[in-house]
């Protein structure tokens, strides 16, 4: 009776967390409303309004129902809170676009919306170059707000209590602390942002204008792109993406934007504070740059081998770009879908798949299994095999820089292959799922990495009319890629105890 | 009169033997381009879609990106070709549907790789037109009595909170 009346109270608990982070985020269709108001698109915003409602009064029944912590926040709920906060706003997200007409089933709607959430970018939404300038603006808000995260948001407004707090936001998929207080770390996280969304928009609002954009167009399409590739995201207002602007000048702001975008916070800051040495120490750069020089060198060789492009500019706009946005999980693309599997041959295609497997930085707006982890696990092996070849007596320590130096322990490399182990578990069984359904293996795989590692390229196998059960693993690997498992595991968890429970009380009456 | 007789008879025959080479093969789905891009490498074709978005001018040419329904290709026309489009789609517009007839290239060596093409005239097959966002009665509705139990609900939310506040 008292276990039972514990799971009620916990239950309370995440209701009233989570109620307040749906709050916040629901809050954001305010901006929307105001675009499609200023547009005068008055169809679309009455579906915001629609939206927002059913959204807000969401939050507040949660808040209602539930119960703020009486002692401190406990691990579970943070993790809990997090987990279960994406999911409801999933769902509370995706009207407006089920309302708008452009999707086909609000499944592909809530496809779209965890595609934007999780940075994936890639898209059911169907007929992108006649959507409505409001929705545009959702599609690219939504995964503007995702980089950073719905808990970062909330954080940054609402919660008093920072010890708590902490526990919500490493629920999110996030670590770092930049300073001692996390609702600070998720103020300079959004000042960041900000800060770069003001600077990368102007810069494309300009260069927009110069390959013969209309001013108030390319203001638009400037912050949209922003919006997309800081957050390393992939969406675009017009369905060919990148390839729309036809501008080498628009594709290196890009580049720079999303590689950035791909870094860690923390390193952002260091930088900010005028730490630049910190660049070059960084584990999780030195990484990066290895995966990104050895994975382009492979594809610029396969490529030139298969004489797939007529000359080094167009080698590195389509060759190294497209495997820049691989890595930094970003998605954005000057190529059509098929061109992957039908023109870069298949040993292009495998290092495509590595590289959006590894990603980007840990707590930054990239997804994959990140270079501290790759960087961490490689360290980890290389000592292993010092101490084996070394003396038994000798006991050394090894360390590795990341942020401050930090000593390289068992645990840590543990607990790093877990998840990269994880993330390849994920990837298998998306391919395996690839394969059931018709498509061809490297296909399958691509595909499967792109959703795991968060990316949003296309091989062509993302359309609306493939399978639902594929769209739902899709969904699910977007989701579990971008939290990192742990917070989702308790979710499941907690949840199967209460079922478990409830089944005990059924069968003692 | 013999002479422009036997001239006529073998450019008959000719144009009976190669009659492809001179005229552009049509495309309406682009996904038959993408599929045989490189088949259709460095040929005339002859694609039909709608002009959407908006014409980028660079110098004495333009870019416009023009749609199946499905698929969007970028071609690349003289300034005053690309000026003949009136209407691009967006939210509020259906755009010009236009048919050109130029030359497909799978990696375009003048444009970086890009899979576009180089069109030599362009004609308009269909104007286009405002679309007409009809309100929807239901949505109004909708969002009105929404609106109303949102205002409760809050009204009840700030109710307990400072019925909370006061027993503290």
């Amino acid at each position: 009776m008292r276990e039972q009346s514990k799971y009620i109270k916990d239950i309370r608990t995440v209701s009233y967390y989570s109620g307040y982070i749906t709050l916040v985020t629901s809050m954001l269709m305010l901006i929307p409303i105001l675009t499609s108001l200023l547009s005068a698109e008055y169809n679309v915003v009455l579906d915001f309004v629609i939206s927002i409602t059913i959204a807000l009064s969401t939050g507040i029944i949660l808040i209602i129902f539930g119960q703020r912590a009486s002692k401190k926040l406990e691990w579970k709920h943070g993790l809990i809170v997090a987990s279960l906060s994406w999911v409801i706003l999933m769902i509370l997200c995706a009207i407006p676009y089920y309302l708008s007409g452009n999707t086909n089933s609000f499944l592909d709607a809530a496809f779209d919306v965890m595609s934007g959430f999780t940075t994936t970018g890639l898209v059911l939404t169907q007929n992108l170059d006649h959507l409505s300038l409001g929705l545009n603006m959702w599609r690219h808000m939504l995964t503007f707000v995702g980089g950073q995260g719905m808990v970062v948001l909330a954080l940054t407004f609402l919660v008093k209590d920072t010890v708590g707090a902490y526990k919500m936001y490493v629920g999110e998929g996030k670590d770092i602390e930049l300073v001692p207080n996390v609702k600070n770390t998720a103020k300079i996280i959004w000042t960041i942002s900000m800060v770069y969304l003001t600077i990368g928009t102007l810069i494309l609002w300009i260069d927009g204008m110069l390959i013969g954009l209309k001013p108030d167009s390319s203001l638009s399409h400037g912050l949209f792109i922003f919006m997309s590739t800081w957050s390393t995201g992939g969406f675009a207002p017009m369905s060919q993406n990148i390839l729309y602007y036809h501008s080498f000048s628009y594709e290196i702001i890009t580049l720079i934007l999303f590689i950035i975008g791909s870094l860690n916070f923390g390193l952002h800051y260091a930088v900010w504070q005028g730490k630049k040495k910190e660049v070059l120490k960084n584990i999780e750069v030195q990484s990066f740059f290895i995966t990104v020089t050895l994975t382009a060198f492979f594809i610029v060789l396969s490529l030139s081998k298969l004489s797939v492009y007529p000359n080094a500019v167009a080698l590195f706009r389509k060759g190294v770009y497209s495997l820049l946005s691989a890595h930094t999980t970003t998605g954005v693309g000057t190529l059509y879908a098929r061109q992957f599997a039908l023109e870069w041959g298949d040993f292009s295609v495998l290092m495509l798949i590595i590289a959006m497997l590894i990603g980007g930085s840990a707590c930054s707006t990239a997804g994959g299994f990140k270079g501290l982890r790759v960087g961490v696990v490689f360290k980890g092996i290389i000592a292993d095999i010092r101490k084996m070849l070394g003396s038994e007596r000798r006991i050394k320590i090894y360390k590795f820089h990341y942020i401050k130096d930090q000593v390289l322990e068992d645990g840590m490399v543990k607990s790093a292959a877990f998840i990269i182990i994880c993330y390849m578990i994920l990837f298998t069984i998306g391919t395996a799922l690839g394969t059931y359904y018709g498509y061809p293996a490297l296909s399958a795989a691509f595909e499967a990495a792109s959703v795991t590692g968060n990316v949003g390229l296309s091989i062509g196998i993302t359309t609306p009319t493939m399978p639902s059960l594929m769209k739902i693993y899709y969904i699910i690997a977007m989701y579990l890629g971008r939290l990192e498992f742990i917070s989702v595991f308790v979710l499941i968890g907690f949840i199967f105890g209460g079922v478990k429970r409830l089944c005990l009380r059924y069968s003692r009456h | 009169m013999l002479k422009i007789f036997k001239t006529l008879i073998i450019a008959l025959v000719l144009i009976y033997m190669f009659p492809n080479s001179s005229k552009a093969e049509e495309y309406a789905n682009y996904n038959d381009l993408i599929e045989n891009a490189k088949a259709l490498d460095g040929k005339r074709v002859d694609i039909k879609g709608e002009a959407i978005g908006e014409s980028m001018r660079r110098g004495a040419y333009s870019w416009i990106n023009i749609s199946d329904g499905s698929n969007a290709m970028g071609i690349w026309l003289k300034n005053p070709e690309a000026e003949k489009v009136n209407t691009y789609g967006s939210y509020k517009f259906k755009g010009d549907i236009v048919k050109v007839v130029g030359t497909f290239n799978r990696a375009c060596t003048q444009h970086g790789g890009d899979m576009d093409i180089h069109g030599e005239n362009l004609s308009i097959v269909e104007t286009g037109h405002k679309v007409e966002h009809q309100l929807s009665e239901w949505k109004m509705k909708a969002a009105t009595s929404l609106s109303i139990i949102t205002f409760i609900l809050f009204g009840l939310y700030y109710k307990r909170k400072s019925k909370a506040s006061l027993n503290i």
